[in-house]
């Protein structure tokens, strides 16, 4: 395949991913993540879409995509940048660490930390609360506080498909599948 | 404050409980990835509940390279 063609699929294909969590972000009704375990990359994109992540404390969320000579691309730093701090959002890309569910409260990542294996109960009972309000208000909230960042989002499409076509990214991607080491995640 | 060796037997006693592995045969200079046949997934494991445990914040990348119980226990022992 020719540079030019995989650019051109690369495009469409997180246009379409974006359309799809772009809808999820945007939906009228509340959304809430319950995350255990590992939530990397894209696994934390879609999370940042929800309107509220409750974590167990066993979550780790990590932005690994700098490994790969590459950004999140499937709208994650918008997203996050939405949501907490710039200095944690540049600690995490540049960085490349993971950070647990913890950690992840006191930056306001994530609004419950429940026990070990608890978070979809916890998600569960906080969604019962929030049917608790009328539907057209919760929306209209919503609405409000979470706009879309849309310039943005397509702002980072531009940039991922730019590195997309670096030497790096084959470079990153061949030390991932090659790695045996105990942190493939880190470069 | 704990002793680095308090917290290197608290290390030890977790690796023990979680992995299921008889703590007496676990000592400080073990490569715990080959002795309790860990993979990467279950080291994140392992970080997280160490980092619950003591209750620090334990960078992925300054345990990087390190494969032995008691280097775990002086990177945690340095955020206590």
């Amino acid at each position: 395949m020719d540079t030019s063609s995989a650019a051109k699929g690369v495009r469409i294909f997180l246009e379409r991913i974006h359309g799809v969590l772009n809808r999820l972000d945007t939906s009228s009704l509340t959304t809430i993540a319950a995350v255990h375990g590992v939530c990397f990359g894209g696994g934390f994109e879609l999370a940042l879409v929800c309107d509220l992540i409750v974590a167990d404390k066993m979550a780790r969320f990590c932005f690994p995509e700098l490994r790969l000579g590459l950004i999140p691309g499937f709208g994650g730093i918008p997203r996050l940048k939405r949501d907490i701090g710039n200095g944690v959002v540049r600690d995490l890309l540049l960085t490349g660490r993971s950070i647990n569910a913890t950690k992840g409260l006191s930056v306001g990542l994530v609004s419950q930390v429940a026990a070990e294996g608890e978070a979809l109960r916890a998600a569960r009972s906080t969604a019962m609360q929030t049917t608790k309000f009328d539907s057209g208000t919760s929306a209209a909230a919503k609405r409000f506080i979470k706009p879309l960042p849309a310039d943005e989002l397509r702002c980072e499409i531009d940039i991922f498909c730019d590195l997309f076509m670096r030497p790096a990214v084959m470079e990153g991607l061949r030390k991932f599948v090659e790695n045996t080491g105990a942190h493939p995640y880190l470069p | 404050m704990k002793t680095i060796d308090q917290t290197t037997d608290e290390i030890l006693d977790l690796a023990a409980t979680h992995f299921k592995f008889p703590r007496a045969e676990l000592t400080p200079s073990d490569d715990f990835y080959k002795k309790l046949a860990i993979d990467s997934l279950q080291a994140l494991e392992l970080l997280t509940r160490l980092e619950n445990h003591f209750g620090v914040e334990l960078p992925d990348y300054e345990v990087q390279g390190v494969s032995d119980f008691h280097t775990l226990a002086t990177r945690i022992q340095a955020r206590l």
